[in-house]
């Protein structure tokens, strides 16, 4: 019924807008779509968060980060 | 989302408790005037919402939904539950209201998902989640008023922004709004437990200070920053205030200039109203004719019958005077005067007797005929004068125009009443308030310009800080939050180049899609699109791609309609689309094209239809996309059956 194909998918923009910014020389550190990806999620996910429930949000966030720099 | 069950128990015409059991597709629901179609709509809107409102915009009070005929029986309470597929987990939605001892308590939400009862804050935020309030207005709706809701997205106030707030949620904007309020976050977070390492490191301990000092003036900014903000709506809000209060002045002025105009009318009525009263008083002179006439007319028609019977008694005479003549002249010759033969003494007795049978004649006989045809004639003028029609004619138009006049100077006195309503001192205190509050807006804005900018040097300023804290530290933990905080940067330039570009894109989606629907449903060969702008409002435009002016009530309910579809393609999340009588506006040739294409307007879609806008011969065109059909049946004075069918009865 519907056309869902039609419709601009957010996380092709953000990886789109992201390989951009990796290929700009003066950008030493770029973000990676895997980190992208899942911060786009928990941002999906929490939409709707407000007030006390953003903070843990941030903590997430900030989680997630710490993640992606820490050598595994 | 799609409703997978709708149960109404005691709200409005709905008596006791009617539930239909739902899956995903078009939905007709019949219902003749009064019989429940708006109450259908609303009870799901109050469901929602714990709120709804009249077509004039005013909230309707609990104790005006609640079933009458249920209220007098004791039950003074009423409930709408609703079923709902949200992508998979099954929500329960039920609304309860009780209505007693003339308070109205607050309604009662309960919510479950997937059998799991949420808290009342939770629930709020899933109705939210779901379909906000702001945005409903293009899902749940009255046909009639739709286009009032695309025309607000033209305007410039809080209640336009705060719809198009909400269309971006739908379209997904806010979790990159969301995300750069998340991220920056971190990154203080990052940039203070790097000051605190610092400082904690004697060799480092300035630096760390000095980074702590900063991190600190940047957080006194940024609350200073917030309370320009809140003085800056503060102020934005007088603004709009007294904005609102001089349109509303505006428009008495535009009533000012219309009472010149009706008094002109009126003035220039009076003189043809006295026009016409001059020709009625001749037409009455005249029209005394036209009575007599009918006195008149028998008497006509006897001189009528006169005139034959004078024209047949002059032949007759002249006949009889030339016999006379003959007689006379044959006697005093003693000879027939034809064939001249003696007459002897018979025949001469015989021409005698002749004579003395001859009836009388009179020479002025044939005088009489000119003064009878006089009299014919003028009788004949009176007779075909029209007088009488022509003064009943006059006196018809004086009596309307004098209507005319009385309604004119109703009109007068009720724009009069609206203009002495007006407090002239009241508009001048408001333009006043209005300068001021603009002037210091502006000066407000400055502020707010230059605080931005502390806040920019600020940031630059703690990140060089906190760059050189890393550069000379060998400290591990410094290292790994230097490169977490210039990932935080990355991820920060990257969220909202990425919102600004998806935000862009979105709007030319809904530009498309919406130009591609209202194509496909106008039969206006010269419409060739719609064009959008920042508030998602569209205008229409024609094959010289010119905006078109003033398009009809139906054409902009055509264009609410192309919103509502490329909204629905767009969103993140779909809903289901409910519309009050849908077909009001629109001739049978457009409520064709919107039939065949209103079933690919959401995942489910609800008609709400009475007879005179929707036959069953109209749903020929989308037989096979019916889901159900429902008939909204009177089964008592308050009391509507919701009842499977289709009839349209």
């Amino acid at each position: 019924m519907q056309a869902p194909e039609s419709r601009s998918d957010p996380l092709e923009v953000l990886l789109s807008v992201a390989e951009e910014f990796a290929a700009r020389p003066e950008n030493t550190t770029a973000p990676s779509p895997d980190l992208i990806r899942r911060l786009f999620q928990i941002e999906t996910d929490h939409l709707h968060a407000e007030h006390g429930e953003r903070s843990t949000v941030v903590a997430t966030v900030r989680q997630v980060i710490e993640q992606s720099v820490t050598p595994t | 989302m799609i409703f997978t069950s709708i149960r109404i128990r005691n709200f409005g015409r709905f008596y006791g408790t009617h539930t239909i059991d739902l899956s995903n597709g078009l939905y007709i629901i019949h219902g003749e005037n009064g019989l429940g179609k708006t109450t259908f709509l609303n009870a799901v809107k109050w469901a929602m919402y714990g709120e709804y409102f009249d077509r004039q915009g005013r909230r309707v009070a609990p104790e005006a939904a609640i079933n009458s005929d249920a209220y007098r029986e004791g039950d003074k309470s009423f409930q709408v539950t609703l079923g709902i597929d949200d992508g998979g987990a099954q929500l329960l939605l039920r609304r309860t209201q009780a209505v007693a001892g003339g308070t109205n308590q607050r309604s009662e939400l309960y919510l479950e998902r997937n059998g799991v009862p949420q808290s009342q804050v939770a629930a709020g935020q899933t109705i939210n989640r779901l379909l906000s309030a702001e945005v409903s207005r293009f899902f749940f709706f009255d046909g009639e008023q739709l286009q009032a809701y695309e025309s607000l997205l033209f305007r410039d106030d809080s209640e336009t922004r705060l719809v198009k707030q909400s269309i971006e949620q739908i379209l997904g904007l806010p979790a990159f709004d969301n995300a750069v309020h998340d991220l920056r976050a971190v990154q203080e977070e990052f940039g203070r437990r790097q000051a605190a390492l610092a400082r904690a490191d004697r060799k480092s301990e300035a630096k760390g200070l000095l980074a702590e000092q900063k991190a600190k003036d940047l957080d006194a900014a940024r609350s200073d920053m917030a309370e320009l903000l809140e003085q800056d709506a503060k102020l934005l809000a007088i603004v709009q205030r007294n904005d609102e209060f001089l349109q509303a002045y505006e428009a008495s002025l535009g009533t000012l200039r219309k009472i010149e105009a009706t008094e002109s009318e009126i003035s220039e009525m009076q003189k043809r109203s006295a026009l016409l009263k001059e020709s009625r008083a001749t037409a009455l002179r005249g029209a005394w004719v036209d009575v007599l006439a009918s006195a008149v007319a028998p008497r006509a028609r006897e001189l009528d019958e006169e005139l034959v019977a004078e024209h047949r008694m002059i032949t007759e005479s002249i006949l009889v005077d030339h016999r006379r003549r003959e007689i006379e002249g044959a006697i005093a010759g003693g000879r027939c005067t034809l064939c001249g033969h003696l007459l002897d003494d018979a025949d001469l007795d015989h021409l005698a007797h002749e004579m003395g049978e001859m009836p009388a004649t009179s020479s002025q006989d044939g005088q009489r005929t000119p003064r009878v045809g006089l009299r014919m004639a003028s009788l004949a003028t009176i007779v075909s004068t029209g007088q009488i029609d022509q003064a009943i004619d006059l006196d018809r138009r004086v009596s309307e125009l004098q209507a005319d006049v009385v309604a004119k100077r109703q009109d007068l006195s009720r724009l009069r009443a609206v203009i002495d309503d007006l407090p002239e001192n009241a508009v001048n205190a408001a333009q006043r308030e209005r300068d001021q509050a603009q002037q210091e807006l502006g000066r407000q804005r400055e502020h707010i310009e230059r605080r931005e900018a502390d806040i920019r040097d600020l940031v630059a300023s703690l990140q060089r800080a906190l760059a050189d804290i890393r550069s000379e530290s060998q400290d591990v933990e410094q290292q790994k939050l230097g490169v977490a905080m210039d990932t935080a940067s990355g991820l920060v330039a990257v969220f909202e180049e990425a919102k600004g570009r998806f935000r862009e894109q979105v709007r030319s989606r809904v530009e498309t899609d919406a130009s591609d629907v209202f194509v496909q449903i106008t039969n206006e060969p010269t419409f060739a699109g719609l064009r959008i702008n920042e508030n998602y409002g569209l205008e229409i435009l024609n094959d010289r791609n010119e905006v078109v002016a003033m398009p009809s009530a139906g054409q902009q309910q055509l264009v609410a309609l192309a919103l509502i579809a490329a909204l629905n393609r767009n969103a993140l999340r779909s809903a289901p689309v409910m519309m009050d009588t849908p077909f009001g506006r629109l001739d049978p040739s457009h409520r064709a094209n919107v039939l065949k294409f209103v079933s690919g307007l959401a995942e489910q879609v609800f008609l709400l239809v009475h007879s005179g806008e929707v036959a069953q011969i109209d749903l020929d065109v989308v037989r096979g996309e019916i889901t159900q059909e429902f008939d909204l049946v009177r089964s008592g004075p308050d009391r509507t059956d919701l009842m499977p069918g289709g009839t349209g009865a």
